[in-house]
């Protein structure tokens, strides 16, 4: 074993903060005591020495062994490596680099309280966005004939017709005649009188030309069955009053074109307005009864129709 | 929790939005030259199903109108299928066609089979002097 010259002169293997003092190792060696600190010193400024000038062919192996060795014996390693205490040692050797990672994503950290203004901000534009949009949907459905809150109203460029409802409607009590008979009226005020209905059904103005209609009423399983046809060709006008069963709702699929469909609300009802071609249809709903009016006449002569079932005597 | 907030936030528009434009149900399919509307349903007494169906045609005359065709379905596991039960056309049934007017009403019985449920296809039909015009029109199921 060679001597090794002693030399307390510097430690190649700790480092420093890059601010203050050399500190102790991170890692791989284990703090010695303090005489083999610079023994160790000395031996290994003696090894990089010889390494760094020995010349190929006469490096000595034998040497090298006993050299780390030596230095083994004066600061031996730890037998395992602890990866979590050397992780730790780092974050103490250099704290004021995961200082500043700290202050920028930590929740706690106080915030201006202009940032703090505009994050509230733009969270309550979200909100309200969503909330308008939510309305305006409700709005276009309702635009749309879409009623929310009772019947829905549906069309397509072809057709028009209600579905699904409210789970209870009023019902009819009883009808004055057996099912399947057939009754002709003289007007449609006799025929809603006959079969009980008080709501205001029957128009007081109709479409120029038309000064009679062919009134007649039934009863059917699903209940009264009320329908009026003027004798003309030209406008072709029909009134019709279908009850419905509250499961299956207004069952009556009514054709359009592609023409838009207008909802007029006149009191508490919507009644819906489709064109077919020339032909104009409204329907709406009065509590389980479909009513229905067709002509080939103006959307504006159907208005006031429609007006005129409501007017006041 | 913000970024779930927003999430949730547009999730529950996605839905409005959506909702708010409802689908076609399956009663109908196209649009017609010779009808103004139609309906149908069918009915259950004592076992005994009725089929009524409603055409009004656009104009008030029509040389024939009514149903052509009347195709029947029953279920026997409470709808959740449903196989072919029967046929009932026009040339066999004449009340199923009515003549010379706008309106019809069509109603045709048949026995069910207690707790088994119907359903039909209702062709609606309108005729004049220079062609016809035939719309299928289905029904909801019903309970015999």
């Amino acid at each position: 074993m060679a001597e090794f010259l002693r030399d307390p002169q510097n430690s190649e293997i700790s480092g420093t903060n890059g601010i203050g003092e050399a500190e102790e190792p991170i890692q791989g060696h284990a703090i010695v005591d303090p005489p083999n600190n610079h023994l160790y010193s000395e031996v290994l400024r003696e090894f990089t020495d010889w390494y760094f000038s020995v010349s190929p062919e006469d490096f000595d192996e034998e040497l090298l062994d006993a050299y780390l060795e030596e230095m083994d014996n004066l600061s031996p390693m730890e037998g395992s490596f602890d990866s979590q205490a050397s992780l730790e040692k780092f974050h103490e050797r250099f704290p004021s680099l995961f200082d500043i990672q700290k202050e920028l994503y930590n929740p706690d950290v106080p915030q201006s309280p202009e940032s703090k203004r505009h994050r509230h901000f733009r969270r309550l534009i979200v909100i309200a966005a969503t909330i308008a949009a939510m309305i305006a949907t409700m709005i276009s459905a309702q635009a749309f004939g879409i009623d929310v809150f009772g019947f829905f109203a549906k069309w397509t460029d072809d057709i028009f017709f209600f579905e699904d409802g409210p789970e209870m409607l009023e019902k009819s009590e009883g009808h004055p005649f057996p099912e399947g008979e057939v009754i002709q009226f003289e007007t449609i005020e006799d025929a809603l009188a006959a079969f009980r209905i008080e709501e205001p059904l029957a128009p007081k103005s109709y479409p120029n030309g038309i000064t009679t209609l062919n009134v007649t009423g039934c009863v059917t399983p699903h209940g009264i069955d009320i329908y009026a046809f003027s004798d003309d060709d030209e406008i072709a006008f029909k009134i019709s009053f279908s009850e419905f069963l509250a499961q299956d709702g207004p069952i009556s699929v009514i054709e359009k074109d592609e023409e838009k469909t207008w909802s007029y609300t006149k009191g508490t009802h919507v009644h819906y307005i489709v064109v077919d071609d020339g032909l104009c249809t409204a329907t709406w709903l009065v509590n389980n009864i479909q009513c229905i009016i067709s002509g080939f006449i103006t959307q504006d002569e159907m208005i006031k129709i429609i007006d005129s079932i409501y007017e006041v005597v | 929790m913000r970024k779930r907030l927003k999430k949730a936030t547009l999730l529950i528009f996605a839905i409005c939005l959506l909702s708010s434009f409802s689908s076609v149900s399956a009663a109908v399919m196209r649009s017609s030259d010779y009808m103004q509307s139609y309906s149908a349903y069918l009915t259950s007494k004592g076992g005994q199903v009725s089929v009524y169906a409603t055409v009004t045609g656009r104009n008030n005359y029509y040389p024939k109108i009514g149903t052509s065709t009347i195709l029947i379905y029953e279920s026997t596991n409470n709808g959740k299928t449903f196989s072919y039960y029967g046929i009932y056309e026009s040339e066999d049934y004449p009340s199923m066609m009515g003549s010379g007017g706008r309106y019809s009403q069509v109603a045709i019985s048949f026995p069910g089979t207690r707790g088994n449920q119907y359903k039909a296809t209702v062709y609606c039909y309108a005729e004049d002097n220079t062609s016809s015009e035939e719309i299928a029109y289905y029904t909801s199921a019903i309970t015999a």
